[in-house]
């Protein structure tokens, strides 16, 4: 090729002829290439489909992109029948198969306990000790006092006296124990709320089910957190990351194969009491919203972690994340503390692409401790109430 | 050599066929594909486990949606998005303000009505938050 194009001001009449015929084919050909590209790309497009339906107590949005329609259709309403179930067994305080949980642990006898919800609750407690007890899914009598169960908008804190009276006996995820499908309590103030992993662990789910049925390309979102397999067509799922202090989005990220992206933040729920906002992450150390970020975001192949992750880091803060992070194995996190800086680790930095709007924020970048970070050196009982 | 270049010199009707089809594809296919990436040209309106009804947002207009509590009312602005009343206690849906983005949900959950912003071409295939 470069021949010919060299040749173009040759003064040798034939040889700018067929630089000039085979310029017009090599043209015909990119062109064609080009149309042909565009055109694949306007094709697959028909073949991402979308579903939507409230399930798990939100709105859930399911994208396939798959040649095969009916596939798609079939794999997710089987997989809304599935959310619809899970959010009924899981549901923190309407009467089912946790809330049924629940009052059998307060009672200290063993029980065997429903299929539904063993290995969720198992996977529950084991994240809770590596968060030191930031992640604590038995505080549903805390959250309860709060007025964050239920869809009432809460009017004001609870008092000072009962926060310290649910504190004084708070319990903690070891005070379930469980052996085999068997499973007793010991703290008769137990009250499983799985409102921080269930929806990860879910969405999760839903996505190796899709996997299983042979759909290789498919994007979950239960209500702001997405997981995802494969790609969208021409790239991967590209995700925006909602500004926390603002309207718009702040920063965009691509999901690589199996990915989830989960963020945690005190914009989701709150209610203002004589000029004080409080949000609906509470603190298990002293009974209050957590009140050292604004919101954190988990990037991570397993959709619980990065749920699970995402509520104990916002708690943990700024300076008391990266134990927590360290022993639950998360190192893709972006945290944004209350003047607005965003803190993020290395590898979280070369996957974030933040927006025009916010490139003047402050960053930190902030190494996470090493992956080998031992149990050991984790002081337990400094935190939490394991 | 000399041959082969005089043969070569004609370009056929088929190639100027081709070459016609290719500029009619090309911006057929980037009209189908990249007009205005990101900008929300329609909404989707979930209510109540209704069929979704798609509205346009080129003009301002509010729309009316009932749902499991009782009437949304979704104002639509330039090309912006939200809920301006709402039948729910907490009125998360109000405060979550304007959305813009394609791709972005709003939605509340008491009266079960869900908002999805539409493009022809999202920027984006999901919002975190």
């Amino acid at each position: 090729m470069m021949f010919y194009i060299s040749s173009w001001n040759t003064p040798c009449n034939n040889i700018q002829l067929f630089a000039r015929f085979d310029l017009m084919r090599w043209l015909a050909t990119l062109l064609l290439a080009i149309a042909l590209a565009a055109t694949l790309t306007a094709c697959d497009r028909q073949n991402l489909h979308r579903y939507q339906s409230f399930a798990f107590g939100t709105l859930i949005e399911i994208k396939i992109r798959n040649s095969d329609s009916s596939l798609a259709d079939q794999a997710s309403a089987r997989l809304f029948n599935d959310f619809d179930s899970m959010h009924k067994d899981w549901h923190a305080w309407e009467a089912g198969k946790l809330t049924q949980t629940s009052d059998l642990l307060v009672k200290a006898e063993w029980f065997t306990a429903d299929d539904s919800v063993l290995e969720l609750i198992k996977l529950a407690q084991q994240y809770s000790q590596l968060s030191n007890g930031l992640f604590n899914p038995v505080i549903g009598k805390l959250i309860h006092a709060w007025g964050f169960q239920g869809a009432e908008q809460p009017e004001m804190p609870p008092s000072q006296e009962k926060i310290d009276k649910l504190l004084a006996d708070l319990p903690g995820a070891n005070d379930i124990e469980i052996d085999g499908s068997m499973m007793r309590g010991h703290n008769d103030q137990i009250s499983l709320d799985l409102g921080a992993i269930a929806k990860g662990y879910a969405v999760a789910a839903g996505i190796q089910k899709l996997r299983a049925k042979g759909i290789q390309n498919a994007l979950i979102n239960a209500g702001g957190d997405l997981c995802g397999i494969g790609s969208q067509g021409e790239r991967n799922w590209r995700i925006g990351i909602r500004n926390p202090s603002a309207e718009g989005i702040m920063a965009s990220i691509e999901l690589n194969n199996d990915e989830c992206v989960f963020t945690s933040g005190d914009y989701e729920r709150f209610f203002s009491h004589d000029g004080k906002r409080y949000h609906h992450i509470i603190d298990p150390r002293n009974g209050y919203p957590a009140d050292k970020a604004v919101s954190v975001t988990v990037l991570h192949n397993n959709g619980a972690i990065a749920d699970a992750a995402s509520t104990a880091l916002f708690i943990a803060g700024p300076n008391g994340w990266q134990e927590i992070a360290a022993k639950m194995g998360v190192s893709d996190i972006m945290m944004i503390d209350r003047q607005g800086r965003i803190i993020m680790t290395p590898s979280m930095q070369k996957r974030i692409k933040l927006e025009a709007s916010d490139s003047n924020r402050a960053v930190l970048i902030r190494e996470p401790l090493p992956a080998d970070f031992s149990a050991g050196s984790s002081r337990p009982g400094k935190r939490g109430h394991e | 050599m000399n041959r082969n270049f005089t043969g070569s010199l004609e370009i056929k009707i088929g190639d100027w066929l081709i070459i016609l089809c290719c500029l009619l594809l090309i911006p057929l296919a980037w009209v189908m594909t990249t007009h205005q990436p990101g900008a929300t040209t329609a909404i989707e309106i979930t209510a109540d486990d209704k069929t979704p009804v798609i509205y346009s947002v080129t003009n301002n207009h509010s729309v009316n949606v009932t749902g499991e509590l009782g009437q949304s009312v979704i104002e639509i602005r330039d090309g912006k998005v939200r809920f301006s009343d709402s039948p729910c206690n907490s009125k998360v849906c109000i405060l979550s303000g304007w959305h813009q983005h394609s791709g972005d949900h709003i939605v509340c959950l008491p009266n079960k009505v869900g908002i999805t912003l539409l493009s022809q071409n999202d920027r984006f295939d999901g919002i975190n938050f």
